[in-house]
């Protein structure tokens, strides 16, 4: 039992004046603190063990597709909208509102 | 950079057994409950079948993941790049600083742009959030958070208000005005409660929601008006990172990454996780969908940036290089989805060919690690945000 070695290091539940001893009331809140963390932790534990698994039997059962067909497709998607990107078409300094416009000269 | 999670001790009366006792959340389907220690033990073990015991299910869930890898692995026919083979290479792209946002008094740690394609706003360390013009680079507006390091800032669609938090746990909402003598702070509305910091927000389609991701694992979705949570996302094994919302077509999901190494996909309406990617080696700092929604982009801590797919459920493409050691702290797509923008610890901006998975191009030009990067909603130019208190325009 886990609180077995501790028993042996009990300190008197009452001072010799009769008044109730605090070395005691510290080293029983201390047991049963203790006592208490570890079934907390095995509650929960097989909680979250329980979450997981489920968790995981759900994403094991999605629909998937071959890789193939997935990189086909977002290569399409690629070519289709390249011809609207501006980095890769670029537009002309003249509507690129962040490009330097050429100076006008006043004649 | 925060590493104290403090639990909050809260006494009333549990959902089961009614007497007044120290309460613990527990989620049952996304529902909050508030048991006593002893309820909560007796909830764990319900239901337990005979020979379930805690080996027992983590046996189970061994196996199970070993036979998702299996299945994962079965459709890996192919690379992308081998398939993008027959694809036009890239020519040189010439990239350079168009203009210069000064004015933070410190680290730039977030910015957005608004979807007019103009204004940027953008926070930092010092607790200011300012709001710019890019085109002229004057500053429109600006407030100062209660806090410091504010981590998240997002533009609302309309416009019309600019979300914001870090430090202070919140994220608040502040209504963009004109007036010059209105104080901005005063109309402040704080929308979003978490138990750590505020990692990174984001308006859904309309003004009316936000999505939020916080240092205590969970992502939530809450309503501005009433600030009510609407939904929250727990999955997450540590402080989650960065979120980013699929592009409207393709419906209600979102994901997240965070120091788990763990990328999640979230359905919003019903606060499942629909898929998991655990393949980075390090935290994820920036996840980004590709324009199509099919797909997706992260950036790491392990110096690599992934790109994963979310119909064939696996890592597609790596873009890393020997030579890059230090970690990603953000990544972005260009409009058509062929170049991957992302912003790294070492103070450059690697362009990579997301196709071909090789790097185009290099950019120099920040004094000191790039914390973030967005490219413009109308793809012309994209912004980046560093430590050095400046923000970059570059075209």
């Amino acid at each position: 039992m886990l609180q077995s070695p501790l028993v042996f290091l009990l300190p008197a539940a009452v001072t010799s004046s009769g008044k109730p001893s605090l070395t005691f009331l510290w080293w029983f809140r201390t047991l049963w603190k203790f006592q208490m963390s570890s079934k907390v932790a095995i509650g929960s534990d097989i909680g979250q063990a329980r979450q997981a698994v489920e968790q995981l039997r759900m994403e094991a059962g999605i629909d998937r597709v071959k890789v193939s067909k997935a990189a086909t497709d977002l290569l399409q998607f690629c070519m289709e909208q390249a011809k609207s990107d501006p980095f890769l078409v670029g537009i002309p300094a003249a509507t690129n509102p962040f490009k330097e416009k050429k100076p006008c000269a006043i004649l | 950079m925060c590493d104290q999670t403090f639990l909050v001790n809260v006494f009333g009366s549990c959902d089961k057994c009614f007497k007044q006792r120290a309460l613990r959340s527990v989620f049952k389907k996304s529902q909050q409950f508030s048991y006593c220690s002893t309820c909560a033990e007796i909830m764990a073990t319900d239901g337990l079948h005979e020979n379930e015991t805690l080996a027992s299910l983590k046996s189970e869930a061994e196996s199970l993941k070993g036979k998702l890898e299996e299945e994962r692995a079965k459709l890996h026919d192919v690379e992308l790049h081998q398939v993008a083979e027959r694809v036009e290479a890239l020519g040189q792209f010439v990239m350079k600083t168009r203009r210069t946002l000064k004015g933070h008094g410190n680290k730039v740690l977030c910015m957005d742009w608004c979807k007019d394609k103009r204004r940027i706003v953008s926070s930092s360390q010092d607790g200011k959030v300012i709001v710019w013009d890019s085109f002229t680079t004057n500053k429109e507006h600006a407030v100062t958070m209660p806090c410091t390091w504010v981590m998240a800032c997002a533009y609302a669609p309309s416009g019309c208000a600019i979300a914001c938090g870090g430090l202070d746990n919140k994220c608040s909402v502040y209504p963009l005005t004109f007036d010059k003598n209105e104080n901005m702070a005063a109309k402040k509305k704080s929308v979003a409660m978490h138990t750590n910091y505020l990692s990174a927000c984001s308006f859904t389609n309309s003004d009316m929601q936000i999505l939020t991701a916080s240092g205590d694992g969970t992502c939530a979705l809450w309503d501005v008006e009433s600030g009510q949570l609407l939904q929250s996302f727990h999955g997450h094994g540590a402080d989650v990172l960065c979120l980013d919302l699929a592009p409207s077509e393709t419906g209600n999901t979102f994901v997240s990454g965070g120091c788990d190494k763990k990328a999640m996909v979230w359905d919003m309406r019903s606060g499942q996780c629909v898929q998991a990617f655990e393949t980075h080696e390090s935290d994820i700092n920036s996840v980004r969908y590709y324009p199509s929604g099919d797909a997706f982009a992260s950036g790491s801590d392990d110096a690599t940036c992934r790109l994963y797919d979310l119909r064939a459920d696996r890592e597609v493409a790596i873009y890393s290089k020997e030579s890059i050691i230090f970690g990603a702290s953000s990544v972005d797509f260009s409009l058509s989805g062929r170049l991957l923008f992302a912003g790294y610890n070492d103070y450059t901006i690697n362009v990579w060919d997301v196709l071909k998975g090789s790097r185009v191009s290099i950019l120099f030009g920040h004094e000191n690690r790039v914390s973030t990067l967005r490219v413009s909603p109308d793809g012309t130019a994209f912004c980046s945000g560093s430590w050095d208190h400046t923000l970059r325009v570059w075209a």
